[in-house]
């Protein structure tokens, strides 16, 4: 708790800055002008239609693909690879886990990479399975965990990877409504207990108000920043009675203007995101 | 799954006791050997002698002296140049199936090495290294490693692109995609071009042994046949379907240790559905 | 995969703009690939000329790129060369189609019955495991230098893959397809045409693969080792008058005739099994 420092907006050294983003595949313009920055400690979720390019936003900012316009920074220096300091807990947990490692393994392999000895390496894999309520399926492999339980494990592997910065893409998309809650409430617990920063993306803006402490609204097509929303519901959350609160429905109805508007089109689109 | 190869001829996983399965695997290779025995005492033909003289000329021959001689060399013979195949097999499909432009621009020289009979170089192999040892297993290597090239390429590249970014972006090293990505998934299909190959470098063994230097399991088959000693070929006979049959059961313990994820996983979706 | 996040619509639009650029780069990168390839086949030969200057190719008697496919132009206009090249391939094909002939009812007749199974594994599979050339010497005996030695090894070779993958052909066949033909009444002709051959294929392809590429190996090397009529015997006899060139011209012929069975078989498997998401997914 102590860590947390996020509330403070104001700070003038944002952990990451996104100026004058563009995206385009050969001349078909998905993003453009995109601008917006977060502080160390804040919970910022990015909403926004499907096909609006957040993934590929969140690509861009986690070094695995280039912007075609504009930069990014991450801790001051531009971001040309993946910056050490970051991890990303990835949208499909059943292809991003791998199915000949045990949940350990999995976790323990970035570990291995960075120069870790074993006994460092596996005490901190532990640490984090126990952080995300885990620690009974070390030896399990992923493929005998539920799709809670593996996003779980995805969750510690980023966790133990100790980042300053974790990106998630639309990590609970694909599992059920109770599973789905309980993660939320996980994943804002583990932040506020480790002080990280998380970016996350979501095409549900329920999620969005629910977890957040600002919501940036891409919309349009190219996908542009429309308007960046404080979510002023305070450091507690709960499933219940947060969402019951004036506050949420009125941010809520904001967002889904917001991003509604320049499209004119149904939110029944969702459901199409997950389409190869 | 169904273009793939069964390890073994698979059985249906009903329950019965096991004496009963021990039953029914065993009365046929019983009775077999029961008949042979039976009809061969009655051979009039030089061809076929008494299953009865080939076993105890077995003892004879076979225990210890040939199995010095002859099949100690075979065994050598065959680990070294399997283990080659197997090293290169894997080293070469890796490179190619990582850099596809690579592998495409060499797909005409692969292609052509996979399918050229290869006893056919047997002759070509004899004109630079004689007829000795380093002849035998250039030939063993070069021929046997090709199902494993071809293998490790398609393993390579079923590596799920996901995966791709998460080793990116969790900065995960060369040496540890290598070794905890690229390989563990191309395992499966691995093993099941090391298995052609353990079949194809027997056969080259025994060929290139027919034709080389003595010493060998398949030079004392060609010897005793070109001598007359049809006794002694059946012999030989019989001590190489063992010597397959246990380098085949060898083979597959080993798989089922390597691919234990792979089978745990197998049952445990068939078990779901 | 960032392109999951375009809507359909979107995904139209993409299309419509991308598909006539597409294809035109396909088409680009085909050419590209062709000459790669036609240029390392190139420095392949040239570094086989290069190599066959070396003292020890000299020594070795290896005659150079240029000597061994003049001599295989040469040889095309010969009959004998033809009569080589016609032996094997016809005790190729009749090894083949008698392993078939055997190995698919005994297979699917064993595959049935598990009692069966377990009956012939351990004779099946320690059959299996003796290499085939090794009973050449016994072929030798019972029928000498002859294309019926040929095909008894090349068929003894090629029997077990063809057993061994129809018996798991019939134990894997979907009895939910089944249930479906009974549902709808189909005429038992259709049944099989429309349903039981497709998916008994689909799991025995794999044997006809592994059968077509050992018959073949087989054949040569029985050829070659026993002396029968065919190119194996050819290779072996230019060898022994010491005529490299003609050795290298027929070895050449043996690999043609491997990639050219080969690129027959993907013919036939793309024509039979093209339905198969294995098959379509490297399309």
């Amino acid at each position: 708790m102590s860590s947390n420092n996020g509330k403070n907006t104001s700070s003038d050294r944002p952990i990451f800055e996104i100026s004058g983003f563009s995206f385009a595949y050969g001349e078909t313009k998905i993003l453009e002008n995109v601008n917006f920055a977060a502080n160390a400690g804040e919970f910022v979720c990015i909403v926004g239609p499907s096909g609006a390019g957040k993934t590929t936003l969140l690509q861009c900012l986690a070094g695995l693909r280039q912007p075609t316009g504009g930069e990014i920074r991450f801790k001051g220096e531009q971001v040309t690879a993946p910056p050490a300091e970051l991890a990303v807990v990835f949208q499909d947990y059943s292809r991003s886990l791998m199915p000949w490692l045990s949940a350990l393994q999995n976790i323990a392999l970035p570990l291995k990479s960075a120069g870790q000895g074993k006994k460092q390496r596996e005490a901190k894999a532990l640490a984090a399975l126990e952080e995300v309520g885990l620690a009974a399926a070390a030896d399990l492999y992923p493929w005998e965990l539920s799709g809670g339980m593996q996003q779980r494990v995805a969750i510690a592997r980023a966790l133990a990877y100790e980042p300053a910065l974790v990106i998630m893409d639309e990590p609970f998309a694909s599992v059920d409504a109770q599973t789905r809650a309980d993660l939320e409430d996980l994943t804002l617990r583990i932040k506020d207990h480790l002080g990280i920063t998380v970016v996350l993306v979501t095409h549900d803006i329920d999620e969005a108000v629910y977890l957040s402490d600002r919501v940036v609204a891409l919309s349009g097509r190219p996908a542009t920043v429309v308007d960046v929303v404080d979510v002023n519901l305070g450091n507690q959350r709960d499933q219940i009675t947060t969402k019951e609160r004036p506050e949420f429905a009125g941010l809520r109805s904001r967002l889904y203007r917001l991003i509604r508007r320049p499209e004119q089109q149904a939110p029944a689109a969702p459901a199409a995101a997950e389409i190869h | 799954m169904a273009l793939n190869v069964p390890t073994k001829t698979s059985s249906r996983s009903r329950k019965r006791p096991w004496f009963k399965t021990l039953l029914w695997q065993s009365w046929l290779p019983l009775s077999a050997l029961a008949v042979i025995w039976v009809a061969s005492e009655q051979s009039t033909s030089v061809y076929f002698p008494p299953a009865a003289e080939v076993f105890r000329k077995i003892s004879i021959v076979w225990f210890p002296d040939a199995l010095v001689t002859d099949l100690l060399p075979s065994l050598g013979r065959l680990v070294l140049g399997f283990a080659l195949a197997v090293l290169l097999g894997i080293a070469i499909g890796v490179l190619l199936g990582l850099f596809r432009s690579a592998e495409t621009a060499v797909r005409p020289l692969t292609e052509t090495a996979r399918a050229i009979p290869g006893v056919a170089l047997l002759p070509i192999a004899m004109m630079f290294f004689g007829t000795g040892e380093s002849m035998k297993l250039v030939m063993i290597v070069f021929i046997a490693m090709w199902p494993i090239v071809l293998n490790t390429i398609e393993g390579v590249r079923s590596v799920d692109p996901a995966l791709r970014n998460v080793m990116a972006s969790f900065r995960i090293t060369a040496l540890d995609r290598f070794r905890s990505v690229y390989l563990p998934a191309a395992m499966p299909q691995i093993f099941s071009g090391a298995r052609i190959s353990l079949a194809i470098a027997v056969a080259v063994m025994i060929a290139v042994e027919m034709f080389g230097t003595p010493g060998g399991i398949g030079y004392f088959i060609r010897d005793a046949q070109q001598t007359f000693r049809i006794i002694d070929m059946w012999t030989g006979l019989v001590i190489l379907g063992l010597f397959g049959y246990t380098l085949n059961v060898i083979f597959r313990a080993l798989e089922d240790r390597v691919l234990r994820w792979q089978k745990r996983m197998a049952k445990h979706v068939q078990g779901e559905s | 995969m960032t392109t999951q996040q375009v809507t359909p619509r979107k995904a139209v639009d993409l299309q419509q703009i991308a598909v006539p650029a597409r294809t035109r780069s396909k088409q680009r990168r085909w050419h590209r690939d062709l000459a790669t390839q036609t240029g390392v086949v190139a420095a392949a030969l040239v570094l086989w000329h290069i190599f066959s200057l070396s003292e020890m190719a000299q020594k070795a008697g290896m005659p150079s790129p240029i000597e061994s496919l003049t001599r295989f132009v040469e040889l095309l206009g010969v009959s004998v060369f033809w009569q080589s090249i016609g032996a094997t391939i016809i005790s190729w094909s009749i090894a083949l189609l008698l392993s078939l002939g055997v190995g698919i009812p005994l297979g699917m007749g064993i595959g049935r019955s598990r009692r069966a199974a377990d009956s012939g594994r351990f004779l099946i599979d320690f059959l299996r495991t003796i290499p085939s050339l090794a009973i050449i010497p016994l072929a030798l005996l019972l029928l000498g230098p002859t294309r019926g030695m040929v095909i008894m090894v090349a068929t003894f070779s090629a029997v077990w893959p063809v057993l061994i993958q129809a018996i798991y052909a019939a134990e894997h066949s979907d009895p939910v397809l089944s249930r479906v033909a009974r549902s709808f009444r189909l005429k038992w002709t259709d049944k099989v045409r429309y349903v039981l051959a497709p998916e008994f294929l689909a799991f025995f392809w794999p044997g006809v693969r592994m059968a077509v590429t050992a018959s073949l190996l087989v054949t040569v090397g029985a050829e070659l080792i026993g002396g029968a009529p065919g190119i194996g015997q050819a290779i072996q006899a230019a060898l022994l008058v010491n005529q490299q060139a003609s050795m290298f011209a027929y070895v050449i012929a043996a690999a043609l005739l491997g990639l050219g069975i080969n690129a027959v078989l993907m013919l036939v498997q793309r024509k039979l099994l093209w339905w198969h998401p294995s098959l379509r997914k490297d399309q």
